[in-house]
């Protein structure tokens, strides 16, 4: 158990003077959470925007209820002209326009199908936000032109029947919906630090531990320490579950170091469940110390590990969920993310964070990284030539 | 030409290692894969619909429509498994813990408060889900809306003293229409959406472009660790020539990495790069912009682990603005305005371009002089530092 204990203590002094890995696998994870948290968001509201080009040939009242949608966040209203908004749309300096033709009143008394245009830029997906929201209108004006041409058939004046019906419409429509819960979706790639940082804690956490602890046991060969421990009186799956201890010890310690940091710097919120989180942490970092562990018993030079390692650091990265939600996968893939540790530690951190999980609703993901530990050592432990 | 000498040596050494080639190469490819995989099913069929519970204590006729009618209709039922509740407890907590994804309530007496004008629906969304969780209140929305038209329709006919049949307020509803239409607002585009796989081909091999100047550098100060360098200063040649072929070594693998993997997708993958003389022009120019940034990271650093590390730090920051991991056309302005930042982000630019709106050469002129532009600057840049640390030796 000393044997062990002391290859571990070791393990932890060598990666200690090691700056290089210090700053790939610290400051990089935090600087990305920073880019990606502030780009998408980090939080709050309105850091997305949707520049609109408001066409108004209209003038009327119908134009200036599609106005008032335009004038909130998370759009910017530019009024301008049709052949304007049209070199605005093309050139790419809004995303949409909106053009409002002329005679809308008119085309709803005389019920003659009515068309607002949507001009889209290229590669936009906020075109399709605007059409949501115009299309909830419509709805509205649908409803409120069809009661004022009944009453205008029936003697009131139109634009009079018009007004009164729309203020039916406020404060609030009769029928409403009560929404707990729900996100409101400001952009289609859903970000910020809440999402962003668990995910870079996660990858870079597997990162350390399987391309940097394999090629580091594979380097001790190489440099012939590991020899030399042999011949001293320890056995060989002392040496090992001791590297392998030392190795999971320094993912533990750089993703708790990630985690405070992310909650001071950044203020990720990583909900209020420490004891979830802490055990998270450490079965992940035993799940991927094992797993550079048998990458190790695979490869035979260091380089090859770290080569091999960042390749499937990448694969597992983004198969466990850590680039994108996994809710919208296709079901071939959400099932692929049970077959790796990062798919059972990002569900449990999001279990964490966002559904503010107690610890009992994580132990079955800490289990199942126990398991994935468990076989990628003795695999390891099999197959691994210390010479 | 002892420039060409060396810069020949650097390429036929990458050639035969085969580790390198695999992690230059390969790597890309393979992540394009994936990436392609998990987004061409984004939104079809194959991803799984969503759980969604219910309860209807409404004893009129409405709470029926929005389960039998509302959300069993086309465009709903593909994605929406509705599934009864027993307990209103229960499924609140299912939906919390993930298992699904929203949850609706529909309120005794409903039918009965719509007409006295009045209604009130319940829709809990899952916290963690902010896609899924969010179609579902747009559709109990929209059915909501449908309901408070008809309450307000009577109302404002009731302020007149007018009663009318319901018959005859559906069809003035018929007959006023009203719609968005989205119409596209540019010349031409080829495909209605972007292909991922396509997509994913550009960024992972701009991506990898990076890794391989960053493993240029590292070749760079392994020779003077294995002394070869040395070497090659007491061969008849001057200080700027083992520079320049350096430089110019690590430009032509970059070349010949991105070209490999253009072909290798275009071959198995079915990429469609697009205009070819556009492609072989960005190509040259994006390889000519990153070994630029390989030199700043080879004068940089002390030794080949230290430029390892440098340019894994460099890389991965560059190719997230740069759009590699996230489209740059779904991204916020400020990032796509940072994008502009970086030799990545115009590269991709460009073979976008390329790919889904069909441009030419002439659409790619400031690309390719911004990227040769950034490719002197940090040639520049990376010449200043070797001479102020005293040269290359």
């Amino acid at each position: 158990m000393r044997t062990m204990l002391l290859i571990t203590q070791a393990h932890l002094r060598i990666l200690s003077k090691d700056k290089t890995t210090l700053v790939v696998a610290l400051l990089l994870p935090l600087i990305l959470s920073l880019v990606t948290g502030l780009a998408f968001g980090g939080g709050q509201t309105g850091s997305y925007q949707v520049n609109v080009a408001f066409v108004d040939e209209d003038g009327g009242m119908v134009s200036d209820s599609i106005r008032a949608v335009f004038t909130q966040e998370p759009f910017l209203l530019h009024e301008t002209t049709r052949d304007e908004a049209r070199d605005l749309v093309r050139e790419r300096r809004v995303q949409v326009a909106v053009m409002v033709p002329p005679g809308m009143e008119e085309s709803l008394r005389q019920r003659t199908p009515l068309d607002v245009a949507i001009l889209r830029s290229d590669f936009q997906e906020s075109p399709r936000m605007v059409e949501q929201e115009l299309s909830a209108l419509f709805l509205e004006i649908r409803a409120t032109a069809a009661a004022a041409n009944l009453l205008y058939d029936r003697g009131v004046p139109w634009a009079d029947a018009y007004r009164q019906t729309s203020l039916l419409w406020k404060p609030q429509p009769p029928v409403t919906v009560e929404m707990e819960g729900i996100q409101r979706q400001e952009s289609d790639i859903p970000m910020g630090f809440n999402l962003a940082s668990p995910g870079y804690v996660v990858m870079f956490g597997l990162m350390l531990a399987i391309s940097g602890g394999s090629s580091s046991l594979l380097a001790e060969r190489h440099g012939g320490t590991l020899q030399r421990l042999m011949a001293g009186p320890v056995q060989r799956w002392h040496l090992f579950i001791g590297k392998f201890l030392g190795i999971a010890a320094t993912a533990v310690l750089q993703m708790s170091v990630l985690v405070i940091l992310g909650a001071v710097l950044f203020g990720v919120n990583w909900g209020n469940n420490v004891p979830g989180l802490a055990l998270l942490i450490v079965t992940l970092s035993l799940a991927a110390s094992g797993a550079g562990m048998f990458l190790a018993s695979l490869c035979r030079t260091s380089s090859q590990a770290s080569a091999v390692g960042i390749l499937s650091v990448l694969v597992m990265a983004m198969l466990g969920g850590t680039w994108w939600p996994l809710e919208v996968m296709p079901r071939s893939l959400q099932v692929a993310a049970k077959l790796v540790p990062s798919g059972w530690a990002m569900e449990g951190f999001t279990h964490i964070i966002m559904r503010q999980a107690q610890l009992g609703d994580v132990v079955v993901n800490a289990l199942v990284m126990l398991v994935f530990a468990g076989v990628f050592v003795s695999l390891g432990i099999r197959l691994f030539r210390y010479h | 030409m002892h420039l060409f000498t060396i810069a020949k040596k650097d390429v036929l050494l990458l050639i035969r290692d085969r580790k390198a080639l695999l992690t230059l190469v390969g790597t890309p490819l393979i992540l394009t894969f994936i990436l392609g995989m998990a987004f061409q099913g984004m939104w079809s069929a194959e991803t799984p619909p969503a759980r969604v519970l219910w309860i209807n204590e409404d004893e009129g006729e409405f709470g029926d429509i929005l389960f039998s009618d509302v959300l069993t209709m086309e465009g709903v039922r593909e994605w929406v498994r509705l599934e009864q509740a027993q307990d209103r407890q229960d499924a609140r907590e299912q939906v919390q813990r993930g298992r699904a994804t929203a949850y609706i309530e529909v309120p005794q007496g409903f039918s009965q408060s719509v007409r006295e004008g009045e209604g009130r629906i319940i829709v809990v969304g899952d916290p963690a889900s902010s896609i899924r969780a969010n179609m579902i209140p747009r559709v109990v929305q929209r059915f909501a809306t449908e309901l408070s038209s008809r309450t307000i329709i009577y109302q404002a006919l009731g302020e007149h003293q007018v009663t009318l049949p319901i018959e005859e307020i559906e069809l003035e509803l018929e007959q006023v229409e009203i719609s968005a239409r989205i119409e596209d607002g540019f010349d031409q585009r080829s495909s209605e959406v972007p292909i991922p796989m396509d997509y994913y081909a550009a960024g992972m091999g701009v991506m990898y472009l990076l890794f391989t100047v960053s493993h240029g550098a590292g070749t760079f100060l392994r020779e003077r660790e294995a002394y070869t360098l040395h070497r090659m200063y007491q061969a008849p040649l001057l200080g700027w020539e083992i520079g320049a072929g350096k430089f110019t070594g690590i430009f032509l693998t970059a070349c010949l990495q991105l070209t490999a993997v253009i072909v290798f997708s275009h071959l198995v993958y079915g990429v469609a790069w697009g205009d070819p003389l556009g492609v072989a022009a960005l190509t040259v120019t994006a390889a000519f912009g990153a070994s630029g940034i390989g030199l700043v990271i080879a004068a940089l650093s002390k030794t080949q682990s230290a430029a390892d590390a440098l340019g894994t730090a460099v890389v991965l920051p560059l190719a997230v603005l740069g759009g590699s991991m996230m489209p740059l056309f779904a991204m916020p302005p400020v990032m796509r305005t940072l994008s502009k930042l970086t030799v990545n982000g115009w590269a991709l630019e460009g073979y976008v371009r390329l790919m889904f709106e069909k441009g030419s050469i002439n659409d790619l002129l400031p690309h390719l002089g911004v990227l040769v532009g950034m490719g002197i600057g940090f040639v520049v840049l990376a010449s200043l530092l070797f001479s102020r640390r005293g040269a290359l030796s």
